[in-house]
């Protein structure tokens, strides 16, 4: 019997020690710039690789609410389109698009048209094999119950934070790029229609500034631009790109400060970027943004493959 | 002796079991209640090794987008049963622009705000003081 006592305590200790340790694959992961020792750098080469945030499903959205632009339903994207999406990377880029119109859904609080969205995001996300990162059955409680939105939206980006974690770590970083691509365009879309029904000073320098973030996230899709969907969807991104190259991006420069106010350290970046864009070149924007997205949504199987 | 061991037993389990989550979803969910108010964007979670003698903290590094305008919070939560102190330095183009850790009062801050007014690609470096082993949930919200 003390055999036993002594072999449970041996397997405690032997377990705990194992949980404590680097864990490569659970939750708490090294990054690659640890496990790699690969020298940290800035270069064009590194931001090819991840770059997180590039396109988050509520940061647009947002920035558009900030502006008391009032909420549009008929400026999201229509679900049944998402019936025609037959590969998956149409799903996948397709879940980029339908996740950006549930981050605005959820800025808005308009939670009468989550259940539609985040049914149509769980089918697509499913079909792509990552559908067990969407905790469906909390979010339809949440959207159901209509109080707690921002446990709503918590759980939206959580989920697509997590689908985005595996597929780069499980060599599907082709379909995390489109989900990306797909929440980008989505973003710029719901942005520009609000310009384009009324001029808004803060959103149309946003819509400028894109012009630095979609150059990384083109860098990004020429990795895979072998295959005939991603070539398709570059094609349709340049011509965005093209109309961005035209603004002009100024900066001033400024030294960063470090401000304690009330125990709360705050960090300012003093240097700024200023955005030219003249009204031409925004109504330009605008609508080459508009034919892409609505190209890209409403694309079928034959039309880009 | 038999009494002892299903005594033994159960707990040895519950101080497993919470040892383990203390570094895990229970740490991650620790840090969402302290962003209360703001909007979740992301969250890194890191564990990292005590340095080798002689060589250079380990430290973790993120590319990540921040738009100008933007009014962001870190909110950082260590694990409890590690003594080590996440700190969090943020990069533009090889140039430090802010930290968590102030040298000068030698003071760790568990949250900070970052207001930036440069559109661009960033990076978020998160090693532990004195290149102690540590694990940690850095989360990324918007203030409104």
């Amino acid at each position: 019997m003390k055999n036993i006592f002594y072999f449970l305590i041996i397997v405690f200790i032997i377990s705990s020690c194992k949980n404590n340790s680097v864990d490569t694959e659970g939750d708490f992961s090294v990054p690659d710039s640890v496990l790699n020792k690969k020298p940290l750098d800035f270069t064009e080469e590194a931001l090819t690789e991840v770059i997180e945030n590039l396109a988050s499903p509520v940061e647009m959205a947002s920035i558009i609410k900030k502006a008391n632009a009032e909420f549009s339903r008929k400026n999201l994207c229509n679900t049944e389109f998402a019936d025609n999406y037959n590969s998956g990377f149409q799903k996948a880029l397709g879940l980029g698009i339908f996740g950006a119109d549930l981050g605005y859904i959820n800025v808005y609080n308009k939670t009468s048209l989550v259940l539609e969205y985040i049914m149509i995001i769980k089918s697509l996300a499913d079909d792509i094999k990552v559908g067990q990162f969407f905790d469906f059955a909390t979010l339809k409680k949440l959207a159901l119950n209509s109080e707690n939105i921002d446990s709503l939206t918590y759980i939206s980006v959580h989920s697509f934070n997590n689908i985005d974690k595996f597929l780069r770590e499980n060599d599907r970083g082709n379909y995390s790029a489109l989900i990306v691509a797909g929440a980008w365009l989505e973003g710029m879309f719901l942005s520009t229609q609000i310009i384009k029904d009324k001029p808004n000073k803060e959103i149309a320098e946003k819509i400028g500034e894109q012009k630095l973030l979609l150059n990384d996230l083109m860098l990004i899709l020429k990795n895979y631009d072998n295959n005939n969907f991603f070539h398709g969807v570059l094609a349709e991104f340049t011509k965005i790109k093209d109309e961005l190259d035209k603004v002009k991006i100024t900066y001033e420069k400024g030294e960063p400060t470090s401000v304690e106010q009330d125990g709360m350290l705050t960090i300012v970046q003093n240097e700024t970027s200023i955005i030219h864009i003249r009204d031409q070149q925004l109504k330009d924007i605008v609508a080459i943004t508009e034919e892409v997205r609505n190209n890209l949504v409403e694309i079928t199987e034959n039309e880009i493959q | 002796m038999k009494k002892l061991i299903f005594l033994i037993i159960p707990v040895l389990i519950f101080l497993n079991y919470n040892t383990t989550a203390q570094c895990n979803s229970q740490l991650h969910d620790k840090c969402y209640v302290e962003i209360k108010g703001t909007t979740y964007l992301k969250d890194f979670k890191v564990r990292l090794q005590t340095a080798e003698k002689n060589k250079k903290s380990p430290i973790a590094k993120y590319s990540i987008a921040f738009s100008k305008g933007n009014h962001y919070r870190f909110t950082v939560c260590c694990d409890v049963n590690k003594d080590s102190e996440a700190i969090i330095q943020i990069y533009q183009s090889n140039r430090l622009i802010g930290s968590n850790f102030v040298k000068g009062s030698d003071k760790i801050y568990s949250a900070f705000d970052f207001v930036c007014n440069k559109t661009g690609i960033y990076s978020i470096m998160i090693s532990y003081r004195d290149g102690k082993d540590g694990c940690s949930v850095t989360m990324l919200s918007l203030v409104q």
